[in-house]
C-alpha cells in the first residue's frame, strides 16, 4: 500500500472495509478544504453504495389469500402493495394484512437470481368474525321479525278470502231460500222454510260471518303489525365493522401520501403594531 | 300515516259489518207469498159483486146470497193450480178448474135479508191453507 491510497474491501457478511492512507487524507484536505473527517466520511458513503449496488437480488412472488388487495411491509420499514417484489439477497422480515384479514408477520429469505414464491394465506381476524357473527343475527332477526307479521298477514289474506268464498256460498243458500219461498205454492212447503230450512241457513251465514269478521281483522292486525314492524326494524342500525388490524398495521410503517407527506405550517406577523 | 291507514281499516270494518247484516233473512217479514199462512200483503180475494135470489128448495122458499169474489192469481209466484177453502177451511173447497179466470162465485143459502155474512176465504194446494182474507155482504 503506497502513501496515497483508497481501498474497500467487502467482507464475508457483506460490509464494507473502507482504508484511507494518511498522506491522502492530508492531501485532500488541503485540495478540498474540507475538515478530513468529513471528507473521509464523505468518500465512506459513497464506496458503501457503490457496495451495496453490487449486491445481488432476488424475487420475491407474492401468493396471498385474498388474491386482491393486501399490502405489506418489507423489513418493518417499506409499505408496498404489488404482487411482486426484488429484494437483496438475504433474510427479510415481511409483515402482510389485507383487509377483514389478520395481520402476518413471516420471514423470507431471498436468494439470489432466483424467483420465489411466497405463499400465505391470511386469516380472518377474530373481529372480523365476530363483526359476520353479529351481522348475521341481526339479518336473522331482522328478517324474522320482518316475514313472521308478513306470514301471518299472508295467512289472514288465505283466511279471509276462505271465508268470504264461504260466506258468499251461504249468502247464495239464503237468496235460494227467499227465491223458493217468493215462488213456493205449496203452504206446507213454505211453513216448512220459514220453521226449519231458513233458521238453519242464517245460522250457518251467521257463523260464516263470524268466521269473515275475525278473518278480517286477523288481516287488519296483521296488516298494521306488518307496516309497523317495518318501520321499526327499518330505524334498526346494522352492526359496524371496525378493523383494528388496519390501524395496527397503519401504525407499523408510515406511508407518504401523493403530495409526499409534506408538514405545512403558517405564521403570521401583525404589521399593524 | 298510520292512523289513516288504522281508520280505513275500521271504516271498511263497519262498513262489512253492516253489509253483512243485511244477508240474513228475517223470517218474520216473509209475508209476501200468498200461499203464505202469515201473507199480509195485498188481498188475494176481492169482492166484485153479490145477488140475493128466492129460491124454492124441495118446496120451501129459500133466500141465497150469490157472492162474486176475485181471486188475484197475479200474485202467485208462478201459475199453479190451487184451492179455495171457505170459512178457514172449515168450509167447502174449490177447486181452481172451477174457478175460470180468477172469478169465485160463492153461494150461502139461507140468508136472511139486512144481515152480513162474513166469509174467511184461504187459499190452499196439497192439503194446507195459505193466506186468505175475510169478504164480508150484506144480504138484500
Amino acid at each position: 500500500m503506497s502513501n496515497l491510497s483508497v481501498s474497500v474491501r467487502t467482507t464475508g457478511n457483506g460490509r464494507a472495509v473502507l482504508t484511507i492512507s494518511k498522506a491522502f487524507r492530508e492531501r485532500a484536505w488541503k485540495f478540498a478544504g474540507m475538515e478530513p473527517l468529513r471528507y473521509t466520511l464523505s468518500i465512506a458513503v459513497c464506496c458503501l453504495m457503490s457496495v451495496s449496488m453490487a449486491q445481488n437480488t432476488g424475487t420475491l412472488r407474492m401468493l396471498i389469500d385474498p388474491g386482491n388487495d393486501f399490502s405489506f411491509i418489507v423489513d418493518k420499514k417499506h409499505r408496498m402493495q404489488q404482487r411482486e417484489i426484488t429484494l437483496s439477497e438475504g433474510l427479510h422480515e415481511l409483515t402482510i394484512w389485507a383487509p377483514t384479514r389478520r395481520m402476518v408477520d413471516t420471514a423470507v429469505f431471498v436468494i439470489a437470481n432466483r424467483t420465489s414464491d411466497l405463499v400465505v394465506r391470511l386469516p380472518y381476524s377474530q373481529e372480523y368474525v365476530d363483526y359476520r357473527a353479529e351481522l348475521g343475527r341481526y339479518q336473522t332477526k331482522k328478517r324474522w321479525m320482518r316475514t313472521a307479521p308478513l306470514f301471518a298477514l299472508a295467512g289472514g289474506l288465505i283466511w279471509t278470502g276462505v271465508a268470504i268464498g264461504k260466506y258468499g256460498k251461504a249468502k247464495d243458500v239464503l237468496e235460494a231460500d227467499q227465491k223458493d219461498y217468493d215462488i213456493n205454492v205449496d203452504p206446507a212447503a213454505i211453513g216448512a222454510l220459514k220453521e226449519g230450512t231458513i233458521p238453519a241457513h242464517n245460522e250457518d251465514l251467521e257463523k260464516a260471518r263470524t268466521n269473515l269478521y275475525l278473518a278480517s281483522a286477523f288481516t287488519a292486525v296483521s296488516a298494521a303489525a306488518t307496516y309497523y314492524i317495518s318501520r321499526r326494524t327499518a330505524k334498526w342500525e346494522r352492526p359496524i365493522f371496525d378493523d383494528k388490524e388496519k390501524v395496527r398495521f397503519d401504525g407499523l410503517a408510515w406511508l407518504p401520501s401523493h403530495s409526499g407527506g409534506v408538514f405545512m405550517a403558517s405564521l403570521s406577523i401583525n404589521l399593524a403594531r | 300515516m298510520m292512523n289513516k291507514v288504522i281508520a280505513l281499516l275500521m271504516f271498511c270494518f263497519l262498513i262489512t259489518t253492516v253489509a253483512c247484516k243485511k244477508d240474513l233473512i228475517d223470517v218474520a217479514s216473509l209475508t209476501t207469498n200468498p200461499f203464505d199462512p202469515d201473507y199480509s200483503g195485498a188481498p188475494i180475494f176481492t169482492y166484485l159483486s153479490d145477488t140475493t135470489i128466492d129460491e124454492l128448495v124441495n118446496g120451501s122458499p129459500v133466500s141465497t146470497l150469490t157472492i162474486e169474489v176475485q181471486v188475484h192469481t197475479e200474485y202467485f209466484g208462478r201459475p199453479t193450480t190451487y184451492q179455495v177453502a171457505y170459512n178457514d177451511g172449515t168450509g167447502p173447497s174449490t177447486p181452481s178448474n172451477n174457478i175460470p179466470n180468477g172469478l169465485l162465485t160463492i153461494r150461502i143459502p139461507n140468508v136472511v135479508g139486512g144481515q152480513e155474512y162474513c166469509n174467511l176465504l184461504r187459499l190452499a194446494n196439497g192439503g194446507a191453507y195459505g193466506g186468505g182474507n175475510t169478504i164480508c155482504v150484506t144480504a138484500d
